[in-house]
């Protein structure tokens, strides 16, 4: 199977390339892409990336594959519970697992639960959890459990070109935190802020690294460059007096830590 | 004093000789004239009595000279002796004997005149003293006192002698001087005597008029009528049923043990001064006390003891009587039973006063009880408390040594819920006493009514181990009854084994009733507050199901639903942007709604509540209300959901005041639990003067608060901010008390 070109990182920026990005997957057969004069970047179907999809209503589940299969991932497994997940996920070993925090029997979080057995059996799986409600507590218990982890609301799904580069983010070793969840944290008012010795460019910067992104995914999406986005980073966590973390998920882990406690 | 020349002209004649008759004469003149001035002295009797017997002995030169007082029982008792030889009379001063048969002492009580004797014809203990004696002939002339024969006087030989045919009248004139001491001295004696008395009733009338107890009182009139007739031991019996008879004071002139100390219980029976007052209602006098039958016997040392009873009378009903004894060698004078029958009347209506005083007391003593217990009830103590004023007020009021209230179980059994004991060791609470048995409360459950349990009707004691225990003798149970139900009883017992006053049970009615209302109410206010507990669930109930069918359902749907809108957008074709336009408003129009329905959910059942507790919900609360918050929250472990439910909506409602109105600019929020409580605190530096009957955020905040049994305190001085405190236990009682 020749190895297809897969988008790096995406800037969430819609337009007529992705597009067409995403019509030339949806025509194109299983396996292979056929060479055309003009596509540029072909995604393959199943090379994205191998995906179980756990979600108790029907409904959303088969819409979530649909769209996955559409946008090139191939979905290799269905479930509607946490057994049923587990069991698919020995089975069929995939790239990512997407679970529903809420599933039977209590609708509770049995979806987190599943995840740190997912974690510890096959730690190089990749798990995105999705829930209606995002609490900075659920986020870094997922968060320190490993890499390659993200959590978003449910409702991130319908917009569909983030969710899909987000996905492609977590299967390149990203950790994701839903913006929601840090607007929240940094919406909080607090006595002595430390915040607010940041720059508004800091803010913004802090933001983004606490919703996981990498430096130069920062940069892209501030259109700026890497080595000003390094600049801030720098002195972000100087003036909060984070240490450096020797790499991005750890990173995220220490920014929304800080960003909780204080 | 002129009559005592009568008798003839003996005088007369032998005065106009001189010689032995005058001498004789000048002698008895003499003799008289020394016993006229001892009696006009005001000596003791006795002292007249021995200088009469001396002065006629010699007078008369006989061998001996006796001095005999009658008393209304048939006996004489010898007052005097005199001996020529001044040797030592075989029946000494004080000695008692029966009159009858035949000798002077006893003809003088027969016929009131002078009467003389040949020994050979003497008869009867009198004439055994007179064999002792030695006596031959002997000659007696009565003492009369007021016109009453008191006493003789006698002469005798114990010789062969022959008294002279003229002693009669020449004894006269003695007699007429000791008629005329014993008069004064009897005057004198009656006046003392009247006036002790008359003090020993003023003692006693005092001690009543200052209602002093019963007992005081009791023991008093023992100690004075003892001391009134020079008794060794004086007792007060009150008659009881069973033909037994109480001790209820006791005096005794020595510090010798009083042989029936106040408290004791004796059978009546027997020839004995207590029986024998019973059998007869009068006064009673034993003279041969050692010869007594039947249980009631002194501990008496040597000698004759005599006894004298006299009885009690209230209310025209026999009560009791009083009982003396005398040493030996100080009998009771002759009248002392009848005096002591006097004194005891004036006693019955003293006593009569008291028990009346005491009832009263008694009657005032219960309201005042009765008034505490009620006074609880009203202030809608808590039932245990109810529960235990009731059985110490009973207890107290009726003299008891426990006092319980207990609580029927479905399976007949008894659960104390409260306990009282006069020594203070009580048993303690919830203690169960297994149903049946032959106890007071299984007889109330049985009956339904009034039981008890004493030595009267049956074997002593109830059949209950914890009675046992106690030492329990005697008990009286009553039932408490609510709502037509039979629900527990009050039971008081005593570790005596007299059994409890017969009015126990009566007196108890009282509190029943009161325990009875404070049952009911506890029981009302348990379901006013299970029934706002059911209502506070219901709701949460209702919206932990509105929340989940929204997540189920409309939230569910609605992605779904954004997800196909987003799958249109990539099929419209590259001619139609405003298609594409009006898609792409569409998507954010849901995306809209779906913020709209989380932050619905969010209220309706906070997540982080539901996934985490307490303390990750007020920091999300605390990151979204707008104001800085500073947090302490010590809470390691997860609370009953009622619980974190009320915290957090108390929080949300705190912060939410604070940012609206409070214009603060710091929110604490403090929460700390320890076993048993939840203890929170919300307070903002804001303006303060919040009112907590405006707005109703804080009024259903209240109810889920009281429902659970917590309590809510709110603090807003104007300009001093406002302070939320709020204690919410952990664990609910299965009682409501």
């Amino acid at each position: 199977m020749p190895r297809a070109l897969v988008p790096v990182e995406t800037r969430g920026v819609r337009g007529v390339a992705e597009r067409s990005t995403v019509a030339g997957v949806r025509s194109a057969s299983a396996g292979w892409a056929e060479p055309g004069p003009t596509p540029i970047l072909v995604p393959v179907a199943e090379e994205r990336g191998r995906v179980v999809v756990a979600d108790d209503d029907v409904l959303l589940r088969e819409g979530l594959a649909s769209l996955l299969i559409s946008s090139g991932f191939d979905v290799v497994g269905r479930a509607g519970d946490p057994a049923e997940l587990l069991a698919l996920v020995r089975s069929r070993r995939p790239d990512l697992a997407i679970v529903d925090i809420r599933m039977p029997p209590t609708r509770t979080s049995e979806g987190l639960e599943a995840a740190r057995v997912i974690r510890r059996e096959l730690p190089e799986t990749a798990i995105l959890v999705l829930s209606a409600h995002v609490e900075v507590e659920e986020a870094t218990e997922l968060l320190a459990s490993g890499r390659r982890t993200g959590y978003l609301l449910k409702d991130r799904i319908s917009d569909v070109e983030d969710f899909l580069a987000t996905l492609d983010r977590i299967l390149k070793g990203a950790a994701v935190v839903d913006p929601a969840l840090v607007q929240e944290l940094f919406a909080a008012r607090r006595v002595d802020d430390p915040l607010q010795d940041l720059s508004p460019r800091e803010r913004e910067v802090l933001a983004l690294m606490a919703e996981g992104r990498s430096n130069a995914g920062i940069a892209h999406q501030l259109w700026v460059t890497e080595g000003t986005v390094e600049k801030h980073v720098r002195s972000i966590l100087m003036k909060l007096r984070i240490p450096e973390a020797a790499d991005d998920h750890r990173r995220v882990l220490a920014v929304l830590t800080f960003l909780d406690s204080h | 004093m002129s009559t005592w020349r009568g008798g003839g002209s003996v005088g007369e004649a032998e005065a106009r000789n001189d010689g032995p008759a005058a001498h004789r004469i000048a002698a008895e003149l003499e003799a008289l004239r020394r016993v006229a001035t001892l009696v006009a002295g005001g000596p003791r009797p006795e002292e007249v009595f021995s200088a009469v017997a001396a002065e006629v002995g010699r007078l008369l030169m006989v061998d001996v000279a006796v001095l005999v007082r009658y008393d209304p029982a048939r006996a004489v008792t010898i007052v005097a002796t005199w001996t020529r030889t001044g040797a030592v009379a075989p029946s000494p001063v004080g000695t008692r004997l029966p009159l009858g048969w035949r000798n002077v002492t006893t003809l003088i009580s027969q016929t009131g005149r002078p009467a003389r004797i040949d020994y050979e014809r003497v008869s009867g203990p009198i004439g055994d003293v007179a064999h002792d004696w030695r006596i031959r002939s002997s000659l007696g002339v009565p003492i009369i006192v007021e016109g009453r024969l008191w006493g003789g006087m006698i002469v005798a030989f114990t010789s062969a002698a022959t008294i002279v045919a003229d002693a009669e009248s020449r004894l006269a004139g003695f007699t007429e001087l000791v008629a005329t001491a014993v008069a004064n001295t009897q005057a004198h004696v009656e006046l003392e005597k009247f006036a002790e008395e008359q003090e020993a009733l003023r003692r006693v009338a005092m001690m009543v008029a200052r209602a002093a107890a019963p007992e005081e009182v009791f023991a008093a009139v023992a100690a004075e009528e003892g001391r009134l007739l020079r008794a060794d031991v004086a007792v007060m019996f009150r008659y009881d049923r069973d033909r037994t008879a109480t001790a209820i004071g006791a005096w005794s002139r020595t510090d010798r043990p009083i042989p029936f100390p106040a408290g004791s219980r004796e059978h009546v029976g027997g020839r004995n001064v207590i029986s024998l007052v019973q059998e007869t209602g009068r006064p009673i006098r034993i003279d041969d006390v050692d010869a007594r039958e039947g249980p009631a016997e002194s501990t008496g040392e040597g000698g004759t003891r005599s006894a004298i009873g006299a009885p009690i009378t209230i209310d025209g009903r026999l009560w009791g009587a009083i009982s003396m004894e005398f040493l030996p060698d100080e009998p009771p004078p002759p009248d002392a039973e009848t005096r002591l029958a006097a004194f005891t009347e004036l006693l019955a209506t003293a006593i009569a006063n008291t028990n009346a005083r005491a009832a009263l007391r008694g009657f005032a003593e219960e309201q005042a009880a009765l008034r505490r217990v009620a006074t609880l009830v009203a202030r809608a103590a808590t039932p245990k408390e109810v529960f235990a004023a009731v059985a110490e007020e009973a207890g107290r009021l009726l003299g008891a040594d426990h006092s319980w209230m207990t609580q029927y179980e479905p399976d007949g059994a008894s659960r104390l819920v409260a306990a009282w004991s006069s020594t203070g060791a009580a048993v303690p609470g919830g203690t169960r006493l297994s149903p049946g048995g032959r106890n007071v409360y299984t007889l109330v459950l049985q009956t339904g009514r009034p039981a008890r349990i004493d030595g009267s009707t049956g074997t002593a004691g109830p059949d209950c181990e914890v009675a046992s225990e106690l030492g329990v003798r005697a008990a009286v149970g009553v039932p408490v009854s609510t709502g037509g139900r039979l629900w527990g009883a009050i039971v008081v017992s005593s570790t005596h084994e007299e059994p409890l006053p017969l009015g126990t049970e009566a007196r108890l009615t009282g509190f029943t009733e009161l325990a009875a209302t404070a049952v009911a109410n506890a029981e009302a206010r348990a379901a006013l507050a299970a029934s706002r507990a059911r209502i506070v669930a219901a709701s949460d109930a209702t919206r932990h199901r509105i929340e989940r069918d929204l997540h189920d359902g409309a939230q569910q749907r609605l992605v779904s639903l954004a997800l196909r809108v987003s799958g249109l957008k990539t099929v419209v074709p590259g001619e139609a942007q405003e298609l594409a336009g009006h898609l792409d408003r569409t998507a954010a129009e849901l995306a809209a709604v779906l913020d709209e329905l989380r932050e619905l959910a969010r209220g309706l059942r906070p997540p982080a509540l539901t996934n985490g507790g307490l303390r990750p919900a007020i920091k999300t609360l605390a990151r979204r209300c707008g104001l800085p918050v500073r947090l302490d929250i010590a809470l390691d472990e997860r609370l009953p959901e009622p619980v974190e439910l009320a915290a957090y909506f108390a929080v949300a409602e705190a912060l939410t005041n604070a940012a609206k109105h409070a214009q603060a600019g710091v929110v604490d929020v403090e929460a700390h639990s320890d076993e048993k409580e939840l203890h929170l605190c919300v307070r903002d530096d804001g303006v303060g003067g919040a009112d907590p009957r405006r707005g109703s955020g804080l009024t259903a905040l209240t109810d889920r608060i009281q429902v659970l049994g917590g309590r809510l305190g709110l603090r807003s001085p104007p300009g001093g901010g406002t302070a939320l405190r709020i204690v919410l236990p952990l664990t609910a009682s299965a009682e409501p008390w």
